[in-house]
């Protein structure tokens, strides 16, 4: 990619065409700069038409008549034509866009700092550019260059009358430019305005939801508040319909009184061309053809002209989004190499963490060894900045206080892939791929990422631990069942068998470190007991870090760190801790208290 | 799922709800019926506003006196004046009037009968289907509706107008209708046809290619897809889906462009007969120039009007009646479970809160059994714990009991309405409305104030003062609309005071899994011990040690009902029970 900082703004939507398909863009251009000179030649050729016609009520000569006849139908022709040539092409350029553009998109926000992902506003503004790019470019072109060509038409009607009568036709121009800025107005207000609805739309639309959905299906049919609800629907539809009609009771006032301006405009100058068309200087034909045209166009403009202003300011905002998304700064890419170096150790020293656009430290002087070989757990309450940590160890967020080393050397010497070629990670919100079985353990493994098959035997092992092998018996086609509900033929796991299928994942590379987030949530008692034996049938073969506020699983490991308000507040073996540690203590007797006779 | 289409019925049921919304809205019906007849009507003025001009002037230039021409000027700017007023006018109360408000209509009546759906209907994914499908229907109908009233008042009188007026002129000239119709009617069926097939043939391939996408950049996937390194691997993906997808969309529409160029040129050749029919009766003198010059350049907006209502009646009809037919379908189907799924509580002893005896229930779609012949007798004021497996059936079974599922087989008897129970789900909601709403949602039919306090402070809301920054009950909550967002042990709490709101002999209480860390979770048992000890009560739990709360402990095993009795006994037994709490208990030994 280029390093240049580019601009972004509605003439983007051109620039990326062009890029993307030169030929096929400028094709499309010439086509509407061809089709803006259309209405001239269709009132002229009219107008021949006209006078030829009413000509050979006098004399027998059809010469004239086919002549003019021929240059309406070329022109009329000509029109249809090119609307369906653009159409086709336009199809052309979309692909282009979105074979060419889209996976630029796509792979720089792959790519973007971590910390940007857990901004709403900054993840709002990606997913308004990321959703249908190609779409949107293609119609912010679209809108800008039917724009320029409305402009066009009106031009080419005004050059006739400045051919006939050059002195009015000026003073027209003159005053129809503060329509044109009028209507310009309206457009950019009516934009505006459809934003400002959008809040109490996503209102009523969720309310419709509670109504509908089936994840609210139970409390609803047991409650019964489904009349209640319905009121508030009311409500809510009511208000955003009472915003929208003002909105477009305004937009529409304004169209029309820029129309009915422009009608006032075109017959004055009808007036003021009468007299030359009774003294034979504009031939009869073409004077009417003239004035239909003229109101055809002014019909045209009332509603094109103020959709097309709306549009390209929709657009325009689109492509501020996308200049400050192609502004945000990236992580450093760093390819995960397949072969990993050996794990040492990982030291937090001092590390302090304030998540951004927030003021309360989730790390406050955290400090902790870990070394190979070992199993640890971090145990704490809810939001005492456990699951922080492993965004820090991932090197996901490197925006912390404090010093991290891994096997002696600061973190910050090194790019993000390097860092997490160390450690996979089991999150509690695992991600459920649309892929195969296979492939969606396979994944965990960064030799199959780089192209390599991995082990049967190491596959068979992970399935037959977590008994995946009998889950994938089930399977149409076994392993090779697509997951999910995306492809036809897909299957669908249960949320214990997905839970299990993430867990592989995390098994499966040759990572040394083995991180597992909260991995009990979705499992009953006897599959987390099993699951912590498999647990420590791992560590014996590496390090694994566990985080639960479980604590039974932390009681199996080597070493538990007890985090409370951002720090460690104990450290140390089961026994040890909960002899020396009160807040560990009094957890552990909570739970055990279900347990005592 | 259908068999046999039942187009009159459904047509039927259209004029129904024709019907339904004409009532709804007298008043915006009848304007839009006028203004919508006045507006057709002024496009055909104009044409005969414009003869009377042209004529004039070409009299004038035959007398040369262009007075009488400036008199026929004006005829024209006032038609066209009216023709744009009523342009906007018209534009204005289809779109943003008539439109919204047989929206509102419907909608409501579509909210009405997706809550005739039993919570059976929705594990069916059909059902989920067919009410999205039913809720697009609805602008499917309004559209309807409007293309019928558009054809009826707007684009045929318009037609008889300008067929009368032409007629008038030279009955010969009536063709030119024909000439103008028949094109734009072939080549709207042809088109019609190819689109229907094509659209399908491409939605799998983007559905592929976004997921791909999605991969990487969703919120969701991610975080893990690059702490996995696998950005580059989902962009081979992607990058391949994304090329069979564009070659499929090429295919298909590339076609549809051509077929469309072709039908083009024959409306052109319609377009060619028109014109020489007009020369004609000029020439034969049936016609005055002015006329010829008026119609022709009006050809132009009889197109646009043909055009309307052929792509009205023949494209947007067929496209939106199948919407509409979703929503029918819907209609009926919902309509079926009117008055169904009553449970009649007859013959139970006195003491007895509820007993089934043998049910049996088993999911849409699935082979298995969810709960297999469970029988079991509960007495008033009795607490029953249910512990069992992922997948045991436990959740099945409590809402079974609490009659929001019908047991295939058995029976279930109770002696209470279905009004007295209340219950707290394992996946309770989260709504994005107020703090008093949220509490007394479980009972809207009757608001008391003082309740919702009186549950919120048993549940422990209060002690939320704090994140609710002293605003009390008209807090909103959730970040959705900006109110304020809650801890998930918080949410927890205002579901249980939702729970405690409805006025209930039993409760059931779904034991959350998540999101809840240790010391919570026990505080949280002790609110449920709570609850248990005043009314009959379920608690279903998959701690096996915190069902000892219980005066009786229900172990299900794959839908069945492996043991039942006090703590102590079952651990006597030596079964299930005992072995799965010696396997929880062995870490905490």
């Amino acid at each position: 990619m280029s390093g240049r900082r580019e601009t972004y703004s509605i003439l983007s939507s051109v620039r990326i065409c062009v890029r993307c398909h030169p030929s096929v863009s400028v094709t499309i251009i010439l086509l509407y700069v061809l089709q803006g000179f259309t209405p001239i030649l269709l009132t002229l050729s009219s107008g021949a038409v006209i006078d030829a016609s009413i000509r050979l009520l006098g004399s027998q000569d059809y010469r004239p008549l086919f002549s003019s006849l021929s240059v309406l139908l070329l022109a009329v022709s000509y029109d249809w034509v090119s609307n369906q040539l653009t159409g086709l092409l336009r199809l052309r350029l979309q692909i282009a866009v979105r074979t060419k553009f889209c996976p630029r998109i796509v792979e720089h926000i792959s790519r973007l700092n971590y910390r940007y992902v857990e901004d709403p506003g900054t993840w709002d503004l990606i997913s308004r550019v990321a959703g249908h790019t190609d779409e949107s470019i293609l119609h912010a072109f679209d809108s800008l260059l039917s724009f320029l060509s409305l402009i066009q038409k009106t031009a080419g009607l005004f050059l006739i009358l400045l051919f006939y009568a050059p002195l009015s036709s000026v003073g027209v121009i003159v005053c129809s430019l503060p329509l044109t800025w009028l209507s310009l107005q309206g457009g950019k207000a009516s934009y505006a305005g459809i934003c400002e609805t959008q809040e109490y739309r996503r209102r009523y639309e969720a309310l419709s939801g509670l109504l509908t959905s089936r994840k609210t299906a139970a409390e609803r049919t047991l409650f019964g508040y489904q009349l209640y609800i319905n009121k508030a629907w009311e409500h809510a539809y009511r208000k955003w319909r009472t915003v929208n009609e003002g909105v477009n009771i305004r937009h529409f006032i304004k169209a029309k009184a820029g129309s009915i301006c422009l009608v006032w405009i075109a017959v004055f100058v009808m007036f003021l061309l009468i007299p030359e068309a009774v003294g034979g200087e504009v031939p009869p034909g073409l004077f009417m053809a003239l004035l239909s045209n003229f109101f055809a166009l002014v019909q045209l403009m009332s509603w094109s002209l103020a959709a097309s202003v709306s549009e390209i300011a929709g657009y325009h905002a689109f492509f501020d989004d996308m200049g400050v998304l192609f502004g945000l700064e990236l992580s450093e890419r760093g390819e995960i190499s397949a072969r990993p170096e050996e794990f040492l150790s990982l030291e937090f020293r001092n590390v302090s963490f304030t998540y951004p656009g927030t003021s309360k430290k989730v790390l406050d002087g955290l400090s902790f060894c870990i070394t190979r070989g070992q199993s640890y757990s971090f145990v704490g309450a809810n939001g005492c900045g456990k699951t922080t940590i492993t965004k820090l160890i991932t090197g996901l967020y490197d925006d912390y206080e404090g010093e991290i080393f891994i096997n002696g050397v600061n973190i910050r010497e090194w790019n993000h892939g390097r860092i997490a070629s160390f450690f996979s990670v089991v999150y509690q919100d695992f991600a459920r791929y649309g892929l195969s079985l296979y492939e969606n353990i396979a994944v965990g493994d960064d030799g199959y990422l780089a192209g390599k098959d991995i082990g049967q035997n190491d596959f068979q092992e992970v399935m037959h631990a977590l008994k995946l092998d009998r889950a994938a018996c089930m399977l149409h086609y076994g392993v090779q069942t697509g997951l999910g509900k995306m492809k036809r033929g897909s299957e669908d796991l249960s949320g214990g068998q997905w839970q299990r299928v993430a867990i592989a994942r995390g098994l499966i590379g040759k990572r040394p470190v083995k991180i597992l987030d909260e991995p009990t949530a979705a499992l009953d008692p006897l599959a987390e007991s099993a699951l912590y034996e498999i647990f420590q049938e791992i560590s014996r073969k590496s390090t694994t870090i566990t985080i639960s506020h479980r604590l039974a699983s932390a009681r199996q490991t080597d070493i538990i760190f007890v985090i409370d308000k951002g720090r460690v507040c104990g450290q140390g073996s089961h026994e040890f801790l909960y002899e020396n540690n009160s807040l560990y203590r009094q957890m552990y007797d909570s739970q055990r208290s279900w347990y005592s006779a | 799922m259908k068999s046999q289409r039942d187009t009159s019925g459904h047509i039927f049921g259209l004029f129904h709800l024709f019907g339904t919304v004409a009532r709804a809205m007298p008043a915006v019906f009848g304007i839009f019926l006028i203004v919508n007849l006045l507006h057709g009507t002024s496009w055909a003025f104009e044409t005969v506003a414009r003869q009377a001009f042209f004529e004039r002037l070409q009299q004038a230039v035959e007398t040369k006196h262009a007075e009488t021409a400036y008199i026929g000027g004006i005829w024209v700017a006032a038609a066209a004046v009216y023709v744009q007023v009523l342009n906007g006018i018209g534009n204005f109360i289809g779109q943003h009037v008539f439109n919204l408000k047989a929206v509102n209509t419907l909608t409501q009546e579509f909210h009405v009968y997706a809550a005739m759906l039993p919570l059976y209907e929705f594990e069916k994914e059909e059902t989920l289907e067919s009410v999205e499908k039913a809720r697009q229907g609805i602008e499917g109908i309004v559209q309807l509706l409007r293309a019928f009233l558009s054809i009826a008042v707007f684009n045929m009188p318009y037609i008889v107008f300008m067929t009368a007026y032409l007629y008038r002129l030279d009955p010969e000239l009536t063709a030119v209708l024909l000439f103008l119709f028949l094109p734009l009617l072939c080549s709207q069926l042809m088109k019609q046809k190819t689109y229907r097939k094509m659209t399908k043939e491409a939605a799998p391939y983007e559905r592929e290619y976004r997921h791909y996408s999605d991969c990487m950049i969703e919120k969701t996937y991610l975080k893990e897809t690059r702490t996995l390194g696998a950005v580059g691997f989902f962009m081979r993906l992607y990058e391949k889906a994304l090329a069979d997808y564009n070659d499929a969309q090429w295919t298909a529409d590339h076609r549809l462009y051509r077929m469309e160029l072709m039908m083009r040129f024959v409306t052109l050749a319609g377009f060619v007969g028109v014109i020489l029919l007009l020369v004609r009766s000029l020439l034969a003198g049936r016609i005055s120039a002015g006329a010829f010059a008026a119609v022709f350049t009006s050809i132009d907006s009889i197109f646009r009007f043909m055009e309307n209502i052929i792509t009205r009646s023949v494209g947007n009809i067929s496209r939106n009646m199948a919407a509409a037919e979703n929503y029918l379908d819907f209609c009926r189907y919902a309509a079926a479970f009117r008055d169904g799924g009553q449970i009649k509580a007859d013959a139970l002893p006195e003491e007895y809160a509820i007993v089934a005896e043998g049910i049996s229930f088993r999911y849409p779609n699935s082979e298995k059994w969810s709960v297999d012949d469970v029988s079991v007798a509960v007495r008033k004021g009795e607490t029953v714990a249910i512990v069992g497996e992922n997948g045991a059936g436990k959740s099945t079974l409590v809402k079974l009991l609490l009659g929001l599922y019908e047991p295939q087989s058995g029976r279930i008897l109770r002696a209470d309405t279905d009004k007295n129970v209340s219950a707290v789900f394992q996946d309770y909601q989260r709504y994005q409305l107020r703090l008093d709403e949220n509490i007394y949602l479980s009972d809207t039919e009757r608001i008391d104030p003082d309740r919702v306090r009186q549950c919120a402070a048993q549940s422990g809301v209060r002690a939320l003062n704090a994140a609710l920054c002293g605003n009390g009950f008209d807090t909103m909550l959730g970040k959705e609309f900006g109110g304020t967002e809650l801890s998930g042990g918080q949410w927890q709490r205002v579901a249980i005071a939702r729970g405690l709101y409805r006025n209930h002999d039993l409760i059931a209480l779904d034991e959350p899994t998540s999101s809840v860390d240790p010391l919570e979770e026990s505080r949280l048992y002790h609110m449920f011990a709570r609850i248990a000890r005043e009314k009959t009560a379920f608690i279903v739990t998959h701690r096996v040690g915190s069902a000892r709360i219980a005066g009786r402990i229900l172990v299900l095993d794959q839908g069945r009902v492996a043991e039942q009795g006090t703590h102590r006994e079952l651990m006597e037994q030596n079964g299930k029970y005992a072995h799965m709490y010696r396997e929880q208990a062995k870490w905490y030994e």
